[in-house]
């Protein structure tokens, strides 16, 4: 009868203790893909920085008569690039952060204008050339708003899991602290647009 | 749509299914024990004479103290369903594999911006990762598949149709529901349930070859498998039961109830796990089509889609015999219902988009009077492939090679079929034939003279001509054109029917392997499309040659290619026959036998001693 007992204690404890392991390890599988996901923005960010220089270039010779969108474009890709270099210097300042939300926002309104542009002209865009620009120019946006996405969705996964039984008690117990979500970038745009004089 | 709660309830109603899949292997097994245990019980009891005692009741000699039997007939059981559902999944292959199988090639770089840049923002969108791109020429369909297991070897292929057909938020959407599959691990659920389909109908399959054991020998039967290379005739073990009299009779008789037995349990479990397996798949679908709208945020492109295919008819399925295989990979199949692993279009649609089915729909006759233009000039592309391939063969068509007489009377000599063979292997046109042969005639006349030679000739004779006509053909390298592969099948032949025959020796299994896959890696390098063709040829072969290997190896040089031929000479005669199929499967890949291909063919029959099969 005690044998039973203690046979079926182990067996108990053997069966939580492997529960446990599995929870904790996926746990941690979540919170390693929200923090991939969030390094990610930042390669999708430096990627758009490197190609728009190339971009102009290329456009340059079919867009003459947009020059002043490619400059406005240009420019503000130097500035929120140079936002981004001043916020990895001192990574966390309110202000550094507030300079780095207005440029991207900025940059991001230029570019769907240069966009909204070339809609506008047909045979624009039914030319070759334009049409690969605007292709790589789009999927750029594209990828910053699927990594800011992606890093919310598995946010929201990592956080739901964290809180839900019998989860919970794994995550109190090896402190696996909740994970913020991005704002918006709309609300930070609408907030940076009126300061912008046209 | 709350796409996340549609993404749970889908996975629960999968999960719940798969494992009701999983579990229907139980009663399977118990049944197959039974029926192992009953036949046992019944042979026992009729050679019972021969020993002491009475015979138990069945339920007495299951449960009773031989009841050790039963253990023995339900481990049986287990072994032979577990057995064969582990080579099934062993079976299952890689992604890149699974798409040549397809008949998809690569994305080259820089083809098809769209579509890398989708798959790219999809991979960050989903976080999983960056899977090969891949593309089946198809112009006139629309559809998709992903393939692979692991994160390492994912594979995404989508039709030229779809890429030229759909807009950019379409594409989107039906590269997301890939996503979505990879992301679940979808395809490696479904090679799970495919092996397990297989591993239960193996027991269909070893019933019927038990009944088809007992078959009796109905005198000439077109079973070619049972002859054996003497000509024999290999002995049904039915002939041999009946002939040892009225024990065996029983035996039979069990064997025969049996094999019955097996067979309608298998077909039974077999059947039933299948429909599961396609209610998982359907699940699955939807699955995927939510994870396709929380990725994109966007159900309309998606929507978009389906609505467009389900214009187009049937128009989406699986367009070749080989992607027919995979078709369960689809992102549209032409099967729907209980047996179909797609659920229907319209209720896939009305599940993430909330304007239904037919929204706007002129949006899409353009684009839809563009592709059946497409499916128009694609059908008569094909018919006039097919006139020239029909030219072709006509060319080399045995009725092209009426011999002149003069011609086979001079081959009626040894020294005459000797000089003609000369002839032939130095260029020269034979004075017989002023206007020249056809490559096939040509063959076919080089066969015949070195079958002259040996009919007629001396000892002596024989071999004088074979050293003579060795020395001529001078073939150093596989891919010389089609004189050298003409000079290198004369050989093979010469070897094979002039030479004495080498003695028996037995080679090594994984060296066989290696061999084949070297001399199948050569002759597909001669065709359009060698990797495409290799692995067909692994379809084949990978059954039969444990340690095939799943890439093409190294072309081999003349002496390599030789040695490797001679090896596959120790192969058993069934095998043979089977690496001759895989042979020819490669020189037909492209859809054109050229004459070096038919060349090569011939000559690898010879060189491994292939008998009496009818190949070119």
């Amino acid at each position: 009868m005690c044998m039973w007992c203690i046979a079926v204690a182990v067996l108990v404890l053997v069966l939580s203790a492997l529960g446990v392991v599995a929870i904790y390890n996926g746990l941690v599988r979540l919170r390693n893909r929200y923090r991939n996901a969030f390094a990610q923005i930042d390669v999708q960010l430096k990627r758009r920085y490197d190609l728009i220089p190339n971009l102009v270039e290329t456009a340059k010779g079919y867009l003459a008569h947009e020059r002043e969108t490619l400059e406005a474009v240009t420019l503000a890709r130097n500035q929120a690039a140079g936002a981004a270099q001043a916020l990895a210097k001192t990574p966390g300042d309110p202000s550094a952060v507030k300079a780095f939300a207005a440029a991207e926002s900025g940059l991001a309104g230029v570019l769907s204008r240069l966009l909204a542009t070339v809609e506008q002209y047909p045979e624009l865009k039914a030319d070759a050339q334009t049409a690969r620009v605007m292709e790589e120019l789009s999927s750029t946006e594209n990828r910053i708003a699927f990594a800011r996405q992606g890093y919310n969705d598995s946010v929201t996964e990592y956080n739901t899991k964290r809180e839900m039984f019998p989860a919970s008690i794994v995550a109190a117990l090896f402190s696996f602290a909740p994970a913020a979500l991005l704002e918006p970038v709309a609300s930070e745009a609408e907030r940076a647009a009126p300061q912008v004089k046209f | 749509m709350d796409f996340f709660a549609q993404q749970d309830a889908a996975r629960r109603r999968s999960t719940a299914l798969a494992a009701f899949a999983a579990l229907s292997a139980v009663p399977v097994v118990f049944l197959t024990g039974c029926a192992l245990e009953t036949a046992f019980w019944a042979i026992c009891r009729a050679m019972r004479p021969a020993l002491s005692g009475p015979m138990p009741s069945l339920a007495r000699f299951a449960f009773g103290n031989m009841g050790y039997s039963t253990s023995i007939s339900f481990a049986a059981a287990v072994l032979l369903v577990g057995v064969s559902w582990y080579l099934a999944w062993r079976g299952m292959c890689s992604g890149e594999s699974i798409m040549l199988r397809a008949g998809a090639r690569k994305l080259r770089q820089g083809e098809a911006a769209v579509y890398q840049n989708v798959a790219e923002e999809m991979s960050i969108a989903s976080g999983a990762a960056m899977p090969t791109l891949w593309v089946l020429d198809a112009p006139e369909r629309i559809n998709a598949f992903a393939a692979g297991f692991r994160d390492s070897d994912a594979a995404l292929c989508v039709t030229t149709g779809a890429l030229t057909f759909l807009t950019r938020d379409e594409l989107q959407g039906v590269v997301a529901h890939e996503f979505g599959h990879m992301l679940n691990g979808d395809m490696a659920l479904n090679s799970r349930l495919a092996a397990l389909v297989e591993g239960l109908g193996a027991i269909a399959w070893a019933g019927s070859g038990l009944l088809r054991m007992l078959k009796p020998d109905l005198g000439d039967s077109d079973d070619d498998e049972m002859l054996l290379p003497n000509g024999a005739r290999m002995d049904p073990i039915g002939r041999r039961l009946t002939r040892l009299g009225p024990f065996p009779l029983v035996a039979f008789l069990v064997c025969a109830l049996l094999g019955s037995a097996l067979w309608l349990i298998g077909l039974a479990g077999r059947g039933f796990a299948r429909l599961l397996q396609h209610a998982v798949s359907r699940e699955r679908e939807y699955l995927a089509d939510a994870a396709a709208v929380q990725f994109t945020r966007n159900p309309e492109g998606l929507a978009d889609a389906l609505r467009f295919s389900r214009l187009l008819g049937c128009a989406w399925s699986a367009h070749t015999v080989t992607a027919a295989n995979v078709s369960h990979m689809f992102f549209l199949d032409a099967e729907m219902g209980v047996a179909g692993t797609h659920p229907p279009v319209d209720e896939r649609i009305r599940r993430i988009s909330p304007h239904g089915v037919d929204s706007r729909l002129e949006r899409f006759r353009d684009r839809i009077e563009r592709i059946h233009a497409e499916g128009r000039r694609r059908v008569a592309e094909n018919f006039a492939k097919n006139e020239q391939r029909k030219a072709h063969e006509l060319a080399h068509n045995p009725s092209s090679a009426v011999l002149p007489q003069a011609l086979v009377e001079r081959m009626r000599k040894a020294g005459g079929a000797g000089s003609v063979l000369v002839s032939l292997l130095s260029g020269e046109t034979l004075p017989e034939c002023p206007e020249g042969l056809t490559p096939f005639a040509k063959r076919l006349v080089a066969a015949k003279a070195v079958g002259a030679i040996r009919q007629w000739g001396s000892a002596a004779e024989v071999a004088a001509w074979a050293d003579r006509i060795e020395s001529l053909s001078s073939a150093d390298v596989v891919s010389g054109g089609s004189a050298a592969a003409f000079d290198f099948m004369v050989s093979c032949a010469v070897r094979r029917k002039l030479r004495p025959s080498a003695p028996e020796r037995s080679v090594d299994r994984s060296r066989l392997a290696e061999a084949a896959a070297g001399v199948i890696s050569t002759i597909a390098s001669l065709g359009a499309n060698g990797d495409r063709a290799y692995a067909l040829a692994g379809e084949r072969l990978a059954s039969c040659l444990v340690f095939w290997p799943d890439r093409p190896q190294p072309y081999l040089d003349m002496g390599e290619f030789r040695a490797a031929l001679s090896d596959l000479g120790t192969m058993i005669p069934l095998m043979k026959r089977e690496f001759l199929e895989a042979v020819k499967t490669v020189v037909e890949e492209d859809g054109v036998v050229a004459d070096d291909e038919a060349s090569y063919l011939a000559a690898v029959a010879d060189a491994i001693g292939a008998y009496g099969w009818k190949i070119v």
